[in-house]
């Protein structure tokens, strides 16, 4: 056994919560086994050499770097990127490798100051190593199995291992040494720092015989340089001469653009740049400096109080506190404002201006002073708004944007980008390689924002690739999505996977599942759906009453709770359709195959049967899982042609007949309960087959069979609703879609007393009934009203019973009291709770513990509701990306109709080719003119009218021609879809295209 | 406060994940009793003193007439935690372990010896710093060999939990709008001898810790079941086990071999402490030359 050495380390006084004070003692075990990661360093072969990394390739001269702090709390981007570390010697032919030494007593002190950069640095530590197995054995067993173990990790470290090494210096019997008294922790961890350094020195100079090349790094700052020989120095002054003299090897100390410019410069051109771009501005550079003074202006902002400040004053509640959402939109027309809602109110502060705005971000949590007063406000229960000025950022949420860089003529130094997400301000960063970036898209990091810069600082991280290519594109809006762009499953995963897709026979025979491959099931999908997680089946009983079953996939047998793969499938939420392409939520092993109900083949499933009488009314109802064998996997299309033609009848077609009249007759209940016909139409693309270039677009196809299917799938979801619900009434998972408050329905009020309306909404039925009069009246205006209808409405939302008070359960679009999902369990995690949950309450499973708990289960609930989010505005922008892709190269004229009007643009809506778009018909000069604006709104009966002549005027459902062609920016070299209006001659003179003039309102330029 | 493995596999206070603290243990410590023990464990310091065989007292409503009857009765220092609470919170706890203790060693004292008699341990503990039950079976021990109690086999004890490899906390925000977090697990590594904050950390997911699933192999999600085994090393039986929460049984294994692992080697410190003992008497008494 290796020499533990117990070190009681001095307890320290903690003041708790409650006042009390607790006195902490903490043991401290010295040891001397820790080895120092070297591979070839044999007299360190403890149970932790396994994770040697440091190489020792003889042909190479070793480099070996320590990163101190701060350089590892700010470089992450560098420190860890692929070029870094990667092996030089190979593949450039260059006589350097990379090793770094990252050290306990640094990870240490960074917990202690950063606790979210810690965990980073751990997951990025953690990814960058081999796998480990788990530490079974003494970490000091010196068996042959651990060291046939090391061996084998050796082997393994001339592939792609990176030469990385924690070493826990603070646990090292030679190196540890208590913090002194009065020592600053930064002292401390200096020291600390050059201590491992010495150790690490003369211990190679022991061992190996050799003197490595070994470097501190620093932030790019001189004065952390000085820091390190000026320790040294007062440490020499203090050994004086009885100390021997061997102090006089030097230490070498580098800051980390001098050590890309020393080692990456000369051999790697391009990593050099690469690096260097990636290096993260926390200290101005001379360059940066320089810029300054162009950029900023007059209109520097004001400084931002202190934490401590903020704090103070919070308690006094001058000011209010909240998460700020910019509501900027670059282009013609916009205007720098954004809002928050504070902490614990209702009402909305409205920031705007840049001085007022004073460079929150979007996302930020910031500290805002009202400038006016609210309480005269207050009296109103109606939502108000009212101003305000950002004062301080309590909390920065900055996270890394998909930007492309402006053109400009310069070579290198500081460029502007322009995010891809509009609300996000133009960000600046240095690069050495402008002509590389011009046209692709790249990924950065804002660091700084000063109050003498118009625009935030940032530094490159990665470039995704050309803009404009297909492939680019979804990866960018995967990216701002935070979706992760992966169908690979981790190995850990993957092991709880079936082997094959045969049905185990433990599970064919169990009492508790029933045979019903009898039975004549089918399963109706759109067209190419390869995840079928429905089927049905309708069966005329004797009695002449229908028994019709609809049979989900029963995934929750292949997904136990808590495995690596629920894990993962918790993790995920949901699956993302892209046009292209779809991100499972489960592999597809199970996705496709063992889960989908496959024509012919035996799948197991979780299925509801009511016993039914012709008029639609429920009998008796069961819930039971099965084995099923679909005998048809139809598309909505041939299932559809089967009940249309007049062939001899099949069990299939008779069952989609009954099943069709049975969904009519439900539907019509639901409609007459007051559910809402809510269809907005989705985009359908042809996609060429080699190019994925869109051919065609148009709106998908509905079909009464689309309905049929929905209509059961809702039948099922309530059904399995009420059954978890009143056995578990503090835990079920449910889906609720609240009540639109009034005014968020004022949008569609005003647009129905245009047309002469009147507006009153209580129950979705009354709205119901709104929009059937409203529809019967203006034919053509259906689709547009009830899209209108669907953007005023509330999202809907997964919640754990226990959460909610039981009134709010309700489902207002469709009109139900209680509603669940229970019917997708391959695409949709909640699905599979509920199924375990519906599995529990009738008896035929065990709940696993994980679900009764409420709270687990109300993070779950949070995760998928926002990933489904995420999902569904994923897929709309990849719907937007397709549509401009196929505009692309073409010029088409079409009809639209205006959908709303506002005081300086108006949306038009284009029903053919299911989109809608803004076009700015004030120019923001126009507006702002002192003389009074050529246009004039009239925001009672929503018009936009011109006073000078010509006169022309815009007025919400005024029918338009518009023609839809793609742009070219010329800033970004990025395309762009442009929808002008045609048709009326006076008005197409009226306005230019709007793509000149999308930068004129930049303040940045206007700085200029 | 770290919540799992250090990037280079070691715990908080730098030992291995099944290494057990610092263990000194000295025997006779105060004379006037018939046996007595102090043991250490890392910063857990308990002493045990033993009275007895002797006449058990007619007013003790148990009195065996086959055998001896083992009390035990367990005193916290008021010093003894990191935060000063009185005494009487103790009380407990205390009573529960004196329980513990005495069924212990019920069945290793060869009580059959010791007929119509009574045999009185008291436990005092000193400092806690975790895994006090351990360590006061293991003062218990040595105290009754220093009184020449005739037992089977010497009694070890030791705890042995799981600690997570590496932790990802969910933020959650309840209705009032706080953000509250939620540690996740991820990977466990069995660990033996928890010190009080490794014991801690264990209270503070207590959530997670009745949480573990039904049995299957990988269906583990997170647990810090935490459990003290004492064991006759020699016979390798159990004669306690102690487990205050929830664990899949297939993790039960487990979790004995590493606290095995742990016994033992607290095992050959207490015998070497023993033999020490025993050679010092001897000396004194002449029988062997220094």
């Amino acid at each position: 056994m290796h020499s533990l050495v117990q070190y009681v380390e001095k307890g320290y006084h903690h003041l708790r919560q409650s006042n009390r004070l607790r006195t902490v003692v903490k043991d401290r075990y010295l040891r001397d086994d820790i080895g120092c990661g070297s591979v070839g360093c044999l007299d360190c072969t403890y149970g932790g050499s396994s994770r040697a990394t440091l190489s020792d390739d003889e042909t190479a001269t070793n480099i070996h770097i320590i990163p101190d702090t701060n350089v590892l709390l700010y470089q992450l981007d560098v420190l860890f990127h692929d070029e870094f570390l990667r092996k030089r010697d190979k593949l450039k032919g260059s006589q350097y490798t990379m090793n770094m030494i990252i050290l306990g007593s640094v990870m240490e002190q960074i917990e202690n100051t950063n606790r979210g950069k810690h965990r980073k640095i751990k997951t990025l530590l953690q990814k960058k190593r081999p796998e480990e197995e788990e530490w079974d054995e003494y970490g000091h067993s010196h068996d042959d199995a651990s060291l046939s173990k090391s061996k084998s990790t050796k082997i393994n470290l001339d592939k792609d291992i990176f030469h990385m090494y924690t070493f826990a210096n603070g646990y090292h019997k030679h190196i540890y040494k208590p913090r002194k008294k009065g020592q600053s922790l930064n002292d401390y961890s200096t020291d600390m720092l050059l201590r491992t350094y010495h150790w690490y020195n003369a211990h190679w100079q022991a061992k190996l015989k050799q003197k490595r090349k070994m470097f501190i790094i620093c932030n790019n700052d001189p004065n952390e340089k000085k820091k390190y020989f000026k320790h040294l120095n007062e440490k020499k002054d203090n050994e004086n001469d009885e100390e021997k003299e061997e102090e006089e090897e030097d230490i070498q100390v580098l800051c980390i653009d001098e050590l890309l410019a020393k080692f990456y410069a000369p051999v790697d051109e391009i990593a050099y740049k690469l690096l260097t771009d990636c290096l993260s501005h926390i200290v101005i550079t001379s360059s940066m400096d320089l810029s300054r003074g162009f950029f900023s202006s007059s209109l520097a902002f004001t400084n931002h109080w202190s934490l401590d400040r903020i704090e103070r004053e919070l308690e006094n509640s001058t000011i209010v506190k909240g998460k700020y959402l910019s509501l900027y939109v670059r282009g013609p027309g916009e205007n720098w404002q954004g809002s928050i809602t504070p902490e614990g109110h209702t009402y909305k502060v409205l920031i705007q201006g840049l001085s007022n705005i004073n460079r929150a971000v979007h996302d930020d949590i910031v500290a805002v002073q009202l400038l006016q007063d609210t309480d005269e406000q207050k009296d109103d229960n109606k939502v108000k708004t009212v101003k305000g000025k950002v004062v301080g950022i309590i909390a920065r949420n900055w996270r890394e944007y998909v930007v492309s860089i402006e053109e400009t003529d310069k070579k290198s130094g500081i460029v502007k980008c322009i995010p891809m997400e509009r609300r996000i301000p133009k960000i600046l960063i240095e690069t050495q390689q402008v002509s590389n970036l011009l046209d692709k898209r790249i990924v950065v990091r804002i660091d700084r924002w000063d109050a003498d810069s118009m625009l935030p600082y940032g530094h490159y991280i990665q470039t995704i690739g050309k803009t404009g290519d297909f492939e680019v594109e979804t990866q960018c809006l995967l990216i701002e999505h935070n979706i992760p762009n992966t169908n690979l499953w981790s190995d850990a995963v993957l092991q709880c996977l079936p082997r094959n897709d045969e049905i185990p026979e433990s599970e064919r025979n169990n009492p508790k599942r029933r045979d019903i491959r009898h039975l004549c099931v089918f399963s109706v999908d759109p067209l190419g759906c390869t995840d079928i997680d429905d089927a049905l089946h309708c069966l005329e009983l004797s009695n002449g009453n229908l028994e019709i079953g609809v049979h989900i996939a029963d995934v929750a047998f292949y997904v136990k709770n808590g495995t690596p793969l629920d894990d993962e499938a918790s993790k995920r939420g949901t699956s993302v359709y892209l046009v292209d392409r779809r991100l499972d939520m489960l592999p597809s092993l199970l996705s496709t195959d063992v889960c989908s109900l496959v024509e012919g083949k035996d799948r197991l499933t979780f299925s509801v049967s009511w016993e039914m009488t012709k008029d639609g009314e429920i009998l008796d109802t069961q819930f039971y899982r099965s084995i099923i064998c679909s005998r048809a996997a139809l598309s909505y299309r041939m299932a559809q042609d089967r009940i249309n033609s007049q062939m001899p009848k099949d069990d299939i077609t008779d069952g989609l007949t009954h099943l069709l009249a049975i969904s009519e007759i439900l539907k019509k209940k639901r409609i007459e309960k007051g559910s809402l016909v809510l269809t907005s139409p989705q985009p359908y693309f042809r996609l060429d087959k080699e190019t994925k270039k869109p051919t065609k677009l148009e709106p998908y196809p509905m079909l009464p069979t689309n309905s049929m299917i929905e209509e059961f799938m809702l039948l099922a979801n309530i059904t399995v609703a009420k059954q978890i619900v009143s056995k578990y009434p503090s835990f079920a998972m449910l889906r609720r879609h609240p009540y639109p408050s009034p005014n968020m329905m004022e949008p569609l009020a005003k647009c129905a007393s245009v047309k002469g309306f009147r507006w009153e909404m209580e129950s979705p039925k009354q709205l119901n009934q709104w929009l059937n009069d409203f529809a019967k009246k203006n034919q053509h205006l259906d689709i547009l009203i009830r899209s209108l209808a669907i953007r005023c409405l509330t999202q809907a939302l997964y919640f754990t019973s226990g959460d909610v008070d039981p009134v709010q359960f309700f489902h207002f679009g469709l009109a139900t009291d209680i509603y669940t999902h229970f019917t997708s369990p391959i695409r949709r995690y909640a699905d599979i709770v509920v199924h375990r949950q519906l599995a529990a309450s009738i008896g035929i499973a065990p709940l696993p513990e994980s679900i009764k708990d409420r709270n687990r289960m109300s993070v779950i609930c949070e995760n998928i509701n926002r990933r489904h989010r995420m999902a569904q505005r994923v897929g709309i922008a990849s719907d937007e990306l397709y549509t401009l892709m196929f505009f692309d190269g073409r010029c088409v004229e079409t009809d639209a109709v205006i959908s709303s009007v506002d005081r300086l643009s108006i949306d038009v809506h284009i029903s053919e080719y299911c989109m809608e778009r803004k076009i700015f018909i004030v120019s923001k000069n126009d507006a702002d003119n002192d003389n009074g604006s050529a246009w004039k709104f009239d925001d009672k009966s929503l018009i936009l009218y011109r006073v000078t002549p010509p006169a022309v005027q815009y007025q919400v459902f005024d029918p338009v021609r518009v023609q839809i062609t793609v742009h070219t920016t010329k800033a970004t070299n990025q395309k762009k879809l442009v929808v002008k209006i045609i048709g009326d001659d006076n008005a197409s003179k009226l306005f230019k295209p709007d793509i000149e003039n999308e930068d004129i309102h930049q303040p940045a330029n206007a700085a200029e | 406060m770290a919540t799992s493995l250090s990037e280079s596999g070691l715990r908080e206070d730098g030992r291995r994940p099944h290494e057990v603290r610092r263990v000194e243990c000295k025997l006779c410590v105060f004379p006037h009793a018939d046996g007595s023990a102090e043991f250490r464990l890392g910063a857990t310091h308990v002493i045990a003193t033993v009275f007895g065989p002797r006449q058990a007292s007619t007013k003790a409503a148990r009195v065996n007439e086959d055998g001896a009857t083992i009390t035990c009765r367990v005193q916290s220092c008021e010093f003894s935690q990191s935060d000063h609470r009185q005494a009487n919170k103790f009380r407990r706890r205390d009573r529960l372990l004196g329980d513990l203790i005495a069924q212990t060693f019920q069945c290793a004292v060869m009580t059959n010896l010791y007929a119509k008699s009574s045999i009185d341990i008291c436990i005092e503990i000193l400092t806690n710093d975790g895994d006090i039950n351990s360590a006061a079976i293991n003062a218990a021990c040595l105290a009754l060999i220093n009184a020449g109690i005739c037992m089977k086999d010497y009694v070890v004890a030791c705890s042995a939990g799981f600690i997570a490899k590496s932790t990802r906390s969910l933020k959650q925000t309840n209705k009032t709008g706080a953000k509250t977090d939620h540690i996740m697990f991820s990977g466990l590594q069995g660990i033996v001898d928890l010190n009080q904050q490794e014991k801690n950390l264990s209270k503070h997911s207590s959530y997670s810790s009745t949480n573990i699933s039904e049995g299957n192999e990988s269906g583990l999600e997170m647990c810090n079941g935490i459990v003290t085994v004492a064991m006759m090393p020699n016979s390798g039986e159990i004669v306690t086990l102690e487990m205050q929460s929830v664990l899949p049984l297939s993790q039960m294994e487990k979790l004995l071999s590493f606290a095995k692992k742990g016994i033992n080697s607290i095992h050959t410190q207490m015998a070497a402490a023993v033999k020490k003992h025993s050679f010092m008497l001897l000396e004194r008494k002449g029988f062997i030359g220094s």
